[in-house]
């Protein structure tokens, strides 16, 4: 049965978790630039430089440090803001949920445009629909998120004034519950130029491949035969192309996060949303080791468990995998 | 002792003159005749071609850019009266118009070309070298060493892409060659997932096996049976490679975390945006955005149409 790959496919994903944790520790430590060079700088006294030591708990040996950082880790504790004076996972928890639902959000809206648009290219092969359509994805896959960004920015705020300019909420307005946060009018309001900018971006990776394999699809025999029953061309495209075609898209997909959440942290810079990617850039741009910690654990976090997600979501897609292999 | 004007005189005698012509030129031959036929730019499309031109143009600006710029790109501009030129529409003086720093957007721009496709390049080399390796070892050895290599990457894939660039950035030191190791170190992974799989399937082959019974060597079965038909693939994840490497090294630039000391497109962009102009000096930050996104739209066209010559399942249809 599948619990077995289940069962390792869990494995694996607590296995990575731990490796970033491992990567993330040697970064912070072992690294030119690390925390320890900034504060405790060659300036200070011996015994200070000493004192410092003891109290970072740089004194201590690597693995000493290793088993109390995962344990730390483990407990959500990111130590405090060198900015801001405050526990990390307080900056962080607010972020942590703006940042998960405007991807999924934006992955979701991207996958399906990506996939309605393929299908349209599909029907309209060879024929300037389906240049332009290539056109259109080409050039959105090629453009940096940020010109993007700007350019719908000013279109469509700064020209037309539809929408605001950046922010998730406007001033005095937005609630202490975490769904009153996210459920309001508000807040669509905000989100829906950020998701636009995000999707125009994101959309090209299930479009390509999902256009290239359909076009693989078109010479099979079962093609032909839902032809010669006589289905109709829609029918076709959709009930016997699509649904074959999903496969490689829901594996794309799963490669794509760790390129999406680049896009993520230059679409909340351009619209100043309160993510975790603002967070990330700027607490890295002041040397805020806890906070750029913190951060990057739980971005790592989210990329692999959507790639474990999207995992799961294959098998449950591809029947010759759950049945074949593993019974 | 050496007698000289006799080595120069051998050197410059005509015979070995024109030996040396005929020799360099078959050589440069040689290699162009082999470009063009690795990369196919004979049988690409009308939009490939259209790609590799483009490529070819930005060349030529990244190695003869310094030597058009008509100013200093660094430079705060003085006009006659004694004031700087700041925000200055095009003119003749200045075809793209002024900064709000007064310094000239044209030689900007050219200047800002050669660290892009400097690191576009290094990058996509590196990425298809270290990824086109591990696949095909991880593909043709099979058992541990695959099953080592293969979660190897799995854990690199966990990395999220563009924070853990900035973090390894700001920890090594803001410069061109640490942005473009950064760059690498995370991108080759999706390079050698493909590469693998299809090494799997070409193991199985028979002049594979045939080489095998004939006594060769694993390395020699590697490198000279197994990579060249490995070879159009890494061309097309050259091409992708160099895609990401851009997009990355504009997104590096946008935020802060480049080269101080070098003028890139996304830096340009990023005062432009700082400044708080984006309404009204179109001439600032249009052109430089045109550029990231031609050169980059340029090597996705090229790998496209490379892979529609080298995958002639999509071409027949």
């Amino acid at each position: 049965m599948t619990y077995r790959y289940l069962i390792e496919r869990t494995a694996m994903m607590l296995l990575t978790m731990f490796a970033l944790l491992v990567i993330q520790f040697f970064m912070f430590r072992l690294m030119p630039g690390d925390p320890s060079a900034s504060i405790v700088s060659g300036s200070l006294t011996r015994e200070v430089q000493l004192q410092l030591r003891k109290s970072w708990e740089l004194d201590k040996p690597l693995y000493v440090q290793f088993v109390n950082y995962v344990y730390k880790l483990l407990h959500l504790d990111f130590g405090i803001s060198f900015f801001k004076r405050i526990p990390v996972i307080e900056i962080i928890r607010y972020r942590f949920w703006n940042t998960v639902i405007f991807m999924l959000v934006a992955m979701i809206w991207a996958n399906f445009i990506g996939i309605v648009l393929a299908c349209v290219s599909v029907a309209r092969r060879n024929k300037t629909g389906d240049t332009a359509l290539i056109l259109l994805g080409s050039v959105c896959r090629a453009t940096p998120l940020f010109v993007t960004g700007i350019i719908v920015l000013t279109i469509f705020s700064y020209w037309l004034d539809y929408f605001p300019l950046g922010g998730m909420h406007a001033i005095g307005v937005g609630s202490s519950t975490f769904l009153g946060r996210f459920l309001n009018f508000d807040f669509l309001y905000h989100a829906i130029l950020p998701i636009f900018t995000a999707s125009l971006f994101y959309f090209t990776v299930p479009f390509f491949v999902m256009r290239t394999a359909m076009l693989e699809y078109v010479g099979e025999d079962y093609i032909a035969l839902a032809k010669a029953k006589g289905q109709t061309n829609v029918n076709i495209l959709i009930k016997h192309l699509a649904r074959n075609a999903l496969n490689p898209v829901v594996t794309s997909a799963a490669m794509a996060i760790g390129f999406a959440i680049s896009g993520q942290v230059i679409v909340e810079i351009i619209f100043r949303w309160p993510g975790m990617g603002t967070e990330l850039v700027y607490s890295t741009l002041r040397r805020d080791y806890p906070v750029i910690q913190g951060t990057f654990f739980l971005l790592g976090i989210i990329v692999i468990f959507m790639n474990y997600v999207s995992d799961l979501l294959y098998l449950y897609l591809d029947p010759r995998i759950r049945y074949a292999k593993f019974e | 002792m050496l007698n000289s004007s006799k080595f120069l005189a051998d050197i410059l005698n005509v015979n070995t003159l024109r030996r040396m012509l005929a020799g360099s030129i078959s050589m440069l031959w040689w290699v162009t005749n082999g470009i063009i036929t690795t990369f196919r730019l004979r049988e690409l499309g009308y939009q490939g071609k259209i790609g590799v031109f483009i490529l070819l143009f930005f060349i030529f600006i990244a190695i003869f850019g310094k030597a058009l710029a008509p100013y200093n790109p660094k430079e705060s501009l003085v006009g006659t009266d004694g004031k700087f030129k700041s925000l200055q529409t095009p003119s003749l003086q200045h075809p793209l118009g002024t900064t709000w720093q007064s310094r000239d957007v044209l030689s900007q721009l050219l200047y800002g070309c050669r660290p892009t496709l400097i690191a576009g390049a290094t990058a996509a080399f590196m990425v298809a070298f270290i990824g086109v390796n591990i696949g095909i070892i991880s593909g043709y050895f099979g058992g541990k060493v695959d099953m080592i290599l293969m979660r190897f990457v799995d854990i690199v894939f966990g990395l999220p892409f563009l924070p853990f660039i900035i973090v390894l950035v700001s920890m090594l030191g803001r410069s061109q060659m640490n942005v473009i190791i950064a760059i690498v170190v995370i991108t080759w992974r999706s390079v050698s997932r493909v590469v693998r799989s299809q090494v799997l399937t070409l193991r199985e082959l028979p002049y594979v096996k045939a080489a095998k019974v004939m006594g060769a060597g694993d390395f020699r079965i590697l490198y000279l049976h197994i990579f060249p038909n490995v070879l159009p693939l890494s061309v097309l994840y050259l091409a992708f490679g160099f895609v990401w490497a851009i997009l990355a090294h504009a997104d590096l630039s946008f935020l802060g975390f480049a080269d101080p000391e070098v003028v890139t497109w996304g830096k340009m962009i990023y005062s432009a945006w700082a400044a708080g102009v984006m309404t009204t000096a179109f001439w600032w930050y249009i052109p430089p955005s045109i550029c990231i996104s031609a050169l980059a739209s340029a090597a996705f066209f090229y790998a496209r149409a490379f892979e529609e010559v080298a995958n002639p399942r999509l071409k027949e249809q």
